[in-house]
């Protein structure tokens, strides 16, 4: 994963609410000694090579960046031919809040934040209860957007996962 | 990266067993980035 290393790179200087967003984004190329059959959709196994990025902002600016993650990400799909999208929100489950970390609050905001903009995009989408995930106990309501039909290479007969974006609320306590 | 940005990050504790192996080098342990 870059979040960490991203991290890092934000809080090396001093910065001032004015400065964000602050987008940083990376080809990462990452090594994980993942047992097989753990991993589902992508082919992984021992590294593999991230297009990541995260954007540092305030709440007020969220729904502007996700809209435009959303618009970006479709754009450079269907440059390589999917236009065919299903799209998930996965968000919390209220009733199991001891697998998660953050308020009710911060949970409401966070999804309410990924439906305003897929119904402002006119993208239909499936709410997935209890999906949303992160480090250890759980911190973040996701999108993603799965493409039907990928060709015939790699061999993903099904649906295979292409971009997600998530939000996260919590992450600045830890690096303080 | 330092090991010990992981167990800032949290990950260490919870994907240990999904990583390769930490070294040491130089009296510091680093991961290749997973």
């Amino acid at each position: 994963m870059n979040c960490p290393g991203h991290i890092l790179i934000y809080k090396d200087s001093l910065r001032s609410y004015r400065d964000l967003p602050v987008r940083l984004g990376e080809l990462g190329t990452v090594y994980r000694y993942e047992r097989s059959g753990v991993m589902h959709g992508l082919l992984r196994v021992r590294g593999f090579t991230q297009d990541d990025a995260h954007i540092f902002c305030t709440p007020e600016q969220i729904e502007r960046e996700i809209a435009d993650c959303v618009e970006f990400a479709r754009d450079v799909l269907r440059d390589f031919g999917f236009d065919k999208f299903q799209t998930e929100l996965s968000v919390w489950d209220a009733n199991d809040r001891k697998s998660y970390v953050g308020s009710e609050e911060q949970w409401n905001m966070a999804t309410a934040s990924l439906e305003n903009v897929l119904q402002r995009l006119n993208i239909e989408y499936k709410v997935i209860p209890g999906e949303a995930a992160s480090t250890g106990r759980k911190s973040i309501s996701s999108w993603s957007m799965r493409s039907d039909g990928c060709g015939s290479f790699p061999p993903c007969s099904s649906t295979s996962t292409c971009p997600t974006l998530r939000i996260g609320v919590r992450r600045r306590r830890r690096y303080a | 990266m330092r090991r010990q940005l992981f167990f800032t990050s949290g990950h260490e504790g919870y994907y240990a067993q999904n990583f390769f192996d930490f070294m040491e080098l130089d009296d510091a342990e680093y991961r290749v980035k997973p």
